[in-house]
């Protein structure tokens, strides 16, 4: 009887493993370490890069490639409510509130990220 | 025109075409993530990979890109930019990986090797360019899916290589 050729080989194996262990350390290295308790919303766009607290409700209009995009902090949470992106994932990802959460518009180019605050932050450290 | 060559030409216009159509299913599919690919369109890649000449790989590979970049509505845009980076990335990742003999990779590793060069590619770009640092946040998540996503697929495009009399008879292994 004809052998069946194995449809996942040994080295297959050893590929899914590797990748699998570079992604589990980075992981770590960006979520594992601690902060002191407050957090702080990062948001980086065409418009430059802003820094502030979760906790103190702004809104913020930023410029992209595809027009503007509308960042609302309000009740300890961030989300976008406006984007002039043509698909609003952004839109629809929601309120983001807990630490390494993160919303993104790729089309109109921004990133927000919720991010550890206080003395011993991460800030602009390697996170 | 040889007659080898045009059949080589049709098949990888065939391809191309399935690579649309699996495209089209993609763009279907909403997306919970931004960045977010299922990457099926990888589909007729991961089937011609150790059956048709570079040449042609290459073709296709680029084909699929415009393709893609045509029906997301990207083509013009700084995104094709990085799509173009991983694709570029993950074609030649892949076709290196399909150079060792089905015995020892299939392709399920093959996949998951593009996969992880066209994501952590596509990364570094937006990092670089784009969205500085904060890109450390998105990565493992992204990686992590990407992951799952091409095993899966590299699974299935095995399983059907094997299986599939069409491949045997229009897409015999080089060698």
């Amino acid at each position: 009887m004809k052998k069946k050729k194995p449809v996942i080989t040994f080295f297959d194996g050893i590929i899914l493993a590797s990748v699998l262990i570079i992604i589990g350390t980075l992981a770590f290295f960006v979520y594992a370490r601690g902060y002191t308790g407050t957090l702080n919303v990062r948001v980086r766009s065409d418009s430059g890069e802003w820094t502030g607290s979760l906790y103190e409700d702004k809104t913020l209009v930023l410029d992209g490639p595809m027009g503007k995009t509308v960042v609302q902090i309000q009740n300890g949470a961030v989300r976008i409510i406006e984007s002039s992106c043509p698909d609003k994932t952004c839109v629809k990802t929601g309120a983001v509130s807990d630490v390494h959460g993160w919303i993104c518009c790729l089309p109109n180019r921004v990133l927000v990220v919720v991010e550890g605050g206080g003395a011993q932050g991460y800030d602009s450290e390697s996170y | 025109m040889t007659r080898k060559a045009i059949d080589s030409e049709r098949l990888v216009a065939f391809l191309a075409g399935f690579a649309l159509f699996l495209a089209t299913i993609e763009y279907a599919i909403p997306k919970p993530l931004p960045f977010l690919r299922l990457g099926i369109a990888n589909l007729p890649i991961l089937i011609a990979l150790r059956r048709l000449p570079l040449k042609d790989l290459l073709v296709l590979v680029g084909i699929k890109l415009l393709v893609q970049g045509f029906y997301s509505g990207t083509l013009f845009s700084y995104i094709f930019v990085l799509s173009a980076c991983g694709g570029i990335a993950s074609g030649a990742i892949m076709v290196l990986a399909a150079l060792l003999p089905p015995g020892k990779v299939s392709l399920a590793g093959c996949s998951l090797l593009g996969a992880f060069a066209s994501n952590a590619v596509q990364l570094a770009v937006a990092g670089f360019f784009i969205f500085g640092q904060g890109v450390f946040v998105i990565a493992p998540p992204f990686l992590l899916l990407g992951t799952i996503s091409s095993f899966l697929l590299g699974f299935f495009a095995e399983q059907f290589v094997q299986k599939s009399a069409w491949v045997s008879k229009h897409l015999p292994l080089k060698n």
